[in-house]
């Protein structure tokens, strides 16, 4: 369908995946990256055979990017019609959107991209395939449901949030987000790559006035890319006093742009687990309101309070820091809003501003040595209130 | 020497923080560190070993090469005080790094003053982490405690 130039100079090519040859190539690759590189264990994963497939390949559309030799990349969209209504209403709560037809709404899901081409053209051209794909069949609203961390690339191509993250068994916190796919108005705005494809379909400028209306409690972006840097550091510098915040001080206004600037809101609502013990994640969370809870597991499986996070305090650093799976819990005790901050920002101001980074990293430290004396001193009073001798002998 | 401070920079980059200090030889049962004494120096432990002791002399910790002494009073600057003793059980080789040594880094290296404090971050996140499971560990009745103990325990006693 589409040619573009790989990494290695080879040719990518998309292409629909039909023959059983093509969909078990696809399946092996979910495998290598879900099961084998990410270290998850998804309900669907097939061990005798490395393959991830469930129910839903049978009725939807696989797209998948070859380099010439091998599948590097593959999603799916299922078109609502064909979808099982529990899916529906369990990811979605489209038992509450009933004003849309079915037949206009489709479901993208299972993006999987090898790790050589991530950072490339891949992910945009399978993105602009499966657009092309949903439109041709009259979709207008498509929906995904994407990790905390993807948010932001997501609104880049015209995703909107429009309603509460959800709970995924497999993969943590998740974030459904809607596009309106003929919003032509709204795709111009965010700069993204869709607009110009639009002009091929007929499009109905009302769907996009009815999604602004509909879901308006959703409404605001979560990154400056596409709130535009000058409201979304506005939005942040209004929230954030650098006094309040261990990470920021001792940096120029200038510096707190550029940290605030390259983040993404991840907005909790009570209850979620915005990190989940053992998932990958390269991330640390800074909390601009609420109140969250570090939570450890017992190896009995028992979980136990470690701390209480508030506002201006960070989670998250240990994988930051080393790459390594989470090592706790930590849950929304009320709604929060946390910045996220990836670990490709840290290499890229060490690179571009290692100044700055050096004082961020300091910061870091300083940060942990307040709450590494806190939890010590913590531990020596629990103990001295049993009495027990510290039981610290050397390995 | 994995999971050490040291262990997280390159080649290039110890041997840039490392040149600008200055090197102690330490005999056998050295005291390198005093608990209560001001400190304001990073010091690396280059060859050697040596124990971090409370005052009534339990062992809190082991060093070895490539771990870092000093790090609490260094980032807590002007008021930095040690928490421990840190006495030497073997000769030891260590490499202090003042303040003014780490501040040129910055001035003329920032890109390797940033992985020196990203090491140092994640010498600190890792005992944050085991003094918290061991809080949780604490906090559970029973066996498990000793099951949550880290490896390199470091409940940083109150100075005497």
């Amino acid at each position: 369908m589409t040619e573009e130039t790989g990494r290695a100079g080879n040719r990518l090519r998309v292409a629909k995946a039909t023959t059983r040859e093509e969909k078990e190539a696809v399946y092996r690759l979910r495998y290598r990256v879900v099961v084998e590189e990410m270290q998850k264990r998804p309900d669907a994963a097939d061990h005798a055979n490395k393959m991830i497939t469930d129910h839903l390949d049978a009725v939807a559309t696989v797209l998948y990017l070859s380099d010439g030799t091998e599948v590097v990349a593959a999603l799916r969209q299922i078109w609502a019609p064909d979808a099982p209504e529990s899916h529906q209403v369990r990811f979605y709560e489209l038992d509450k959107i009933l004003e849309v037809p079915r037949a206009a709404m489709s479901f993208t899901s299972r993006l999987i991209i090898a790790p050589q081409y991530r950072g490339t053209k891949a992910l945009g051209v399978l993105l602009a395939a499966i657009y092309q794909e949903g439109r041709s069949k009259g979709v207008w609203l498509d929906f995904i449901n994407c990790a905390p961390p993807l948010v932001s690339l997501y609104e880049v191509m015209g995703y909107r949030r429009f309603m509460a993250n959800v709970l995924d068994t497999d993969v943590g916190l998740s974030v459904p987000m809607a596009l309106v796919a003929d919003d032509v108005e709204y795709l111009t705005r965010v700069h993204s790559p869709f607009a110009r494809m639009a002009a091929a379909f007929p499009n109905d400028p009302t769907h996009g006035a009815w999604f602004a209306k509909r879901f308006a409690d959703y409404a605001q972006p979560s990154c400056a890319r596409v709130m535009g840097t000058d409201e979304f550091v506005r939005y942040l510098t209004e929230r954030v006093h650098v006094d309040d915040y261990p990470l920021l001080r001792g940096l120029a206004d200038a510096e707190v742009k550029e940290v605030l600037h390259s983040g993404t809101i991840v907005r909790a609502q009570k209850g979620n687990l915005v990190v989940r013990t053992g998932d990958p994640g390269h991330d640390m969370y800074m909390v601009m309101s609420g109140a969250l809870e570090v939570r450890g597991r017992s190896k009995s499986g028992g979980a136990h309070v470690l701390e209480t996070l508030g506002k201006g305090q960070i989670f998250g650093e240990m994988s930051f820091l080393n790459g390594r799976p989470r090592t706790a819990d930590v849950a929304a005790m009320t709604d929060a809003e946390v910045l996220l901050i990836t670990r490709e920002f840290l290499e890229r101001l060490t690179r571009g501003a290692p100044a700055v980074a050096a004082r961020l990293l300091m910061n870091l430290s300083m940060y942990l040595v307040d709450r590494l004396q806190n939890t010590t001193q913590g531990l020596v009073s629990m103990m001295e209130q049993r009495a027990t001798p510290p039981a610290a002998a050397p390995n | 020497m994995p999971n050490t401070f040291l262990h997280s920079l390159t080649v290039d980059e110890r041997a840039e923080c490392l040149e600008r200090g200055t090197l102690r030889a330490r005999a056998a049962g050295e005291m390198l560190v005093r608990a209560g004494a001001p400190f304001s120096s990073l010091s690396v432990i280059l060859s050697g070993s040596a124990e971090v002791r409370r005052s009534d002399g339990v062992v809190l910790a082991t060093l070895g090469t490539g771990d870092v002494v000093g790090e609490i009073s260094f980032l807590q600057g002007a008021d930095g005080r040690a928490t421990a003793d840190v006495v030497t059980t073997t000769p030891v080789d260590v490499v202090d790094l003042s303040e003014a040594a780490i501040d040129g880094l910055l001035l003329d290296r920032p890109q390797t003053a940033a992985r020196l404090y990203k090491s140092l971050a994640l010498v600190l996140a890792r005992r944050l982490q085991a003094t918290s499971q061991r809080v949780g560990g604490v906090g559970e009745a029973g066996p498990t405690r000793s099951a949550l103990a880290p490896k390199r325990p470091w409940p940083g006693a109150k100075p005497a």
